[in-house]
């Protein structure tokens, strides 16, 4: 096996755009990354594995008169990317014309980098895991006990730099960091157990603290040990977390605003830009320069630079979410959602930071209203229909106010409806929570609750 | 080509001579993964992902003082792998200064071996024409439909060689194919909106349509969407249930399967309390198993080097063993099982699941409904999600009513709660048919994993709750 040196990220970007350009393809989009990502996991009071990655990556789309090929290669040297984009060009040449493709993104809108999306300090901790590997540590043997397992703890964090040109004059480069914490729980008293209790949190500026993962999980595992019975089926007013409301909301209107559906025809909302979709407490809006949040970047996977932009306002549809591809068969611009799970995947549409703009209800005086069952999370919600907004799962865990302050813990119940007609009774609060990559309120709405 | 012969030798020789060069800790390993493939998607008249790729890499693990260090390296000659275990030793040290553990490793023999899957048929051999072509015909003939919205079709292919090498004289290879076809369509029947999924695996190359014809891969999908769309409401609830294969496989996998793994058995799953006791019926036997027919999850030896063999979780009705890695067989007093696995080498091994199978029994399906005054029929699933109680939610795409022995209409059913050891505990019976499906796991990274096995009939107590719409 002939080993090269390692090229420097720009150098191997580089080489990938000349060497494809003497082939004569008529387009090239290469997308290189190098990073480190340190992962700790721990589990039953102590860690389980830590494990260290430190390597780069290029990916390569080229156009070959409209055949268009993926590919990517783990190793930045000469004779890798060379053979790449050889291999690349080989494969364009025998595949189908794609007779709607028009070419990569070309620039047209200034980059703005948002603020916090690097940090010195989660740089610091990758290659001097200690104070992780502490806190960890403590978080767990602080936490664990004869009441309380913790199942799982996680904890990740990672930088990366990334480079995205192409032969439409794209070159851009930025680096970020992130760090991303994971607990899944459970509270056990005799022979009562709670449901599984998650929480999760993630940044790009700062490490999330394990414990305050594991003190919200830990209160909501004890208020959940026992499980009451309530009448079955009929429905019931639902309060979602803003976590389940999110989650609920990325599998339905989510999957059916991106522009993969406007093009399909599989969106409800196809032709109903500028149209009423959802009730007026509804503003959603796609924000990929919100400040140290995990979905922002100064630019997405195809080198379009991203924009904050209102996708739902007071219920009226503003715009679909595009890449340059869907965009172009449309007869729109790119909004600069192309997202690259990895550089291993060819980019794809997604939201960048969801941010569903709060309501005028305190949370309070929902609960105290009473009769009001008040759900953490929707487990299988990832099988909602975002054709129909049909969904199903299990709520867990689940707790009933009533009126007069009584809350009877339900355990897990089976929750069902169609969110796009369940939300047209909708409020949001005005209390909401900010992580990961959402912002968003807790929902009131209505849905059919069958078992528990 | 990658991974052929003459870079297994450079391989194995490059990962014996780091070993040689390096100590730390009670254990040290080298994992070298070498992969390459192809994916293509057909979506609506076009070929919209046209990817293939070529990776090998490097995951070097120790064990100091019961913890596990690992790092990666994507060069592969001495100098990187030598480095790459000089970190996950350093990692392991730094663990270890702030904890205590007793851990070991259960032992197991410093085999020598390798292992090639039989490859019936080249990927490299077919022409990316056929490989079009394939996609083009199934697509289109479901697309040609008046019903149909969206049709998308989807061919994963690659090979796959794994070597592993150890400071104990463990030294393998293995090396496999994997091709995965599926198809998805979404349509609007009767003023209903419908979806349909179906899929299909093999390991011996590019055979898919060996065995099966286009027309027939189209024909069940839309054959499902119709009855998506002939269905009846039915009234949310429990009933006597009759579990299809598909069905089966899904469940014994994700709401039992995962209770049986046994990083969970120690850390909260609720199979741990039922070790040695009876938790079903005896016609009731549960396995993770290395090799089935075509089976996605089938493997000789796991990411530790440990030769794989039946998980024997539940013995007619009794909870037996769990699947386990090295260090949880140790801690459970038991000899390993094989299933520690990883998604390729980026990552540490988990304790995974390979081919997770409910055994047939003796009955027809005739014979398992006749006694059922008004039962359903729970058909194909379209993925889940459990919990370490067993609790699990899964959604269908196919439910059928059960009137008097006999299966009648389709009914409207988007997904089940319940729990799958009150599932197991008022089985009434299990046929004699047995199916195989095909699927990616997920537990922080995906590995192919097969699960099936016959149909299988719960009582109104135990059986799961539909949720209807």
């Amino acid at each position: 096996m002939v080993q090269h040196q390692s090229l420097s990220l720009h150098d191997a970007v580089d080489l990938a755009l000349r060497h494809a350009s003497r082939l004569g393809v008529s387009g090239v989009e290469v997308y290189g990354i190098r990073y480190k990502r340190l992962t700790v996991n721990a589990a039953k009071g102590e860690i389980s594995s830590v494990l260290f990655n430190d390597e780069g990556g290029i990916a390569l789309r080229l156009d070959v008169e409209g055949r268009v090929v993926f590919s990517y290669v783990n190793s930045l040297n000469l004779a890798s990317i060379r053979k790449l984009v050889d291999g690349a060009y080989r494969q364009a040449v025998s595949s189908p014309v794609d007779p709607y493709f028009k070419g990569f993104y070309e620039p047209s809108r200034e980059y703005v980098f948002p603020d916090r999306i690097y940090s010195p300090v989660i740089s610091k901790r990758l290659t001097d895991p200690r104070d992780v590997i502490d806190s960890v540590i403590s978080a767990i043997q602080e936490y664990e006990s004869d009441k309380f397992k913790v199942t799982w703890l996680y904890m990740g964090l990672g930088e990366a730099r990334q480079v995205i040109a192409n032969s439409e004059g794209v070159y851009e480069e930025f680096s970020s960091t992130f760090a991303r914490s994971m607990v899944d729980t459970i509270g056990v008293d005799g022979v009562n157990r709670s449901p599984s209790i998650y929480e999760a949190d993630g940044w790009r500026d700062r490490i999330p603290d394990p414990r305050m993962l594991l003190e919200k999980a830990r209160e909501k595992a004890f208020r959940s040990l026992r499980r009451e019975k309530i009448e079955l089926p009929r429905e019931y007013r639902i309060i979602l977390t803003p976590e389940a409301f999110t989650e609920l909301f990325n599998y339905t209107f989510g999957e059916a605003l991106l522009g993969i559906s406007y093009v399909n025809r599989s969106s409800p909302f196809t032709d109903k830009v500028g149209e009423s979709i959802a009730p007026e407490c509804l503003t959603v809006i796609d924000n990929p320069h919100e400040p140290g949040k995990l979905g922002s970047t100064p630019f997405d996977g195809e080198g379009a630079p991203t924009y904050p932009k209102k996708v739902i306002d007071k219920g009226v549809l503003k715009t679909f979410l595009f890449d340059n591809y869907y965009a172009k068969i449309a007869g729109f611009e790119s909004t600069g959602n192309a997202s690259r799970s990895s550089y291993t995947s060819p980019p794809g549409i997604a939201w960048s930071n969801l941010v569903i703009e709060p309501g005028d209800v305190k949370l309070d005086e929902i609960l105290e209203d009473g009769n009001v069952i008040y759900v953490e999370r929707i487990q299988g919600v990832f099988n909602a229909k975002f054709q129909t907004g049909d969904y199903g799962g299990a709520g867990t865990p689940a707790w009933l106010y009533l009126r007069g302050g009584e809350v009877k813990p339900l355990g897990s119940i089976s929750v069902s409806g169609n969110i796009y007609r369940d939300i047209e009774t909708c409020m949001l609060t005005r209390e909401v929570e900010d992580k990961g990559s959402f912002r968003a309120p807790y929902a009131l709405i209505t849905a059919k609750v069958h078992t528990i | 080509m990658q991974g052929g012969l003459v870079l297994t030798v450079e391989i194995l020789d490059y990962m014996e001579e780091a070993l040689s060069k390096f100590s730390c800790g009670d254990y040290f390993d080298l994992r070298v993964v070498s992969e390459h493939g192809r994916s293509m998607r057909w979506e609506n008249g076009r070929i919209t992902v046209n990817k293939f790729y070529s990776e090998v890499g490097a995951h070097a693990r120790v064990f100091y003082n019961g913890f596990w260090g690992s790092a990666t390296a994507s060069k592969i000659d001495v100098e990187s792998l030598v480095e790459a275990l000089k970190r996950a030793c350093s990692i392991a040290k730094e663990t270890a200064r702030a904890s205590r553990r007793n851990n070991s490793l259960a032992d197991i023999p410093a085999i020598n071996s390798s292992y090639e899957w039989p490859v019936k048929r080249e990927f490299d051999d077919v022409d990316l024409s056929e490989k079009i072509s394939d996609l083009q015909a199934v697509g289109s003939m479901v697309e040609s439909r008046d019903y149909v919205k969206s049709v998308v079709v989807r061919l994963n292919e690659w090979m796959e060689y794994r070597y592993i090498a150890s400071s104990e004289g463990v030294n393998i290879w293995e090396s496999k194919p994997y091709a995965y076809f599926a198809v998805m369509a979404t349509g609007r029947i009767n003023g209903r909106n419908v979806t349909a999924y179906k899929n299909m695996g093999r390991i011996d190359g590019y055979t898919f349509f060996d065995e099966v014809t286009h027309e027939e891969i189209a024909g069940m999908v839309l054959d499902k969407l119709e009855k998506q769309g002939a269905a009846k409401p039915v009234k949310p609830g429990k009933y006597d249930t009759i579990v299809s294969p598909d069905l089966v496989g899904t469940l014994i996998h994700e709401a039992f399967g995962h209770l049986a793994e046994a990083d969970f058995v120690l850390t909260g799953s609720v199979l741990a309390e039922y070790r040695g006791k009876e938790i079903a019926p005896s016609f009731i036997t549960v396995k993770d198993v290395p090799n089935v027919d075509q089976g996605f999850g089938n493997i000789r030896f796991d990411d530790e080097g440990v030769p794989a063999r039946d998980a024997v979780i539940v013995d007619r009705g009794v909870v037996k063993e769990f699947m386990t890695d090295r260090e949880r067989g140790a801690l459970l007093g038991q000899d390993p099982t094989g299933n520690a696995r990883a998604e390729g080498y980026r990552v540490s091994p988990l304790i995974r699941m390979r081919n997770t199978v409910l055994m047939p029994g003796d009955w027809s399906l005739d014979e398992l409904i006749e006694d059922i005054e008004y039962g359903v029929l729970l058909g194909t699933p379209l993925g889940g999600e459990a919990n370490l109680d067993g609790t699990f939610q899964v959604g269908i795409q196919d439910a059928y009513e059960i009137v008097k022995g006999e299966v009648g209409n389709p009914i409207m059913v988007s997904s089940i709660t319940g729990n799958s050891i009150e599932m197991l505990r008022n089985a009434v019976g299990v046929s004699k048919h047995f199916k195989i499906d095909y699927g990616f796991c997920g537990k922080m990274q995906w590995v192919p994993v097969s699960s099936g096995g016959p149909y299988l009939r719960v009582s109104k107590e135990g059986a799961p709750s539909i949720g209807a719409v």
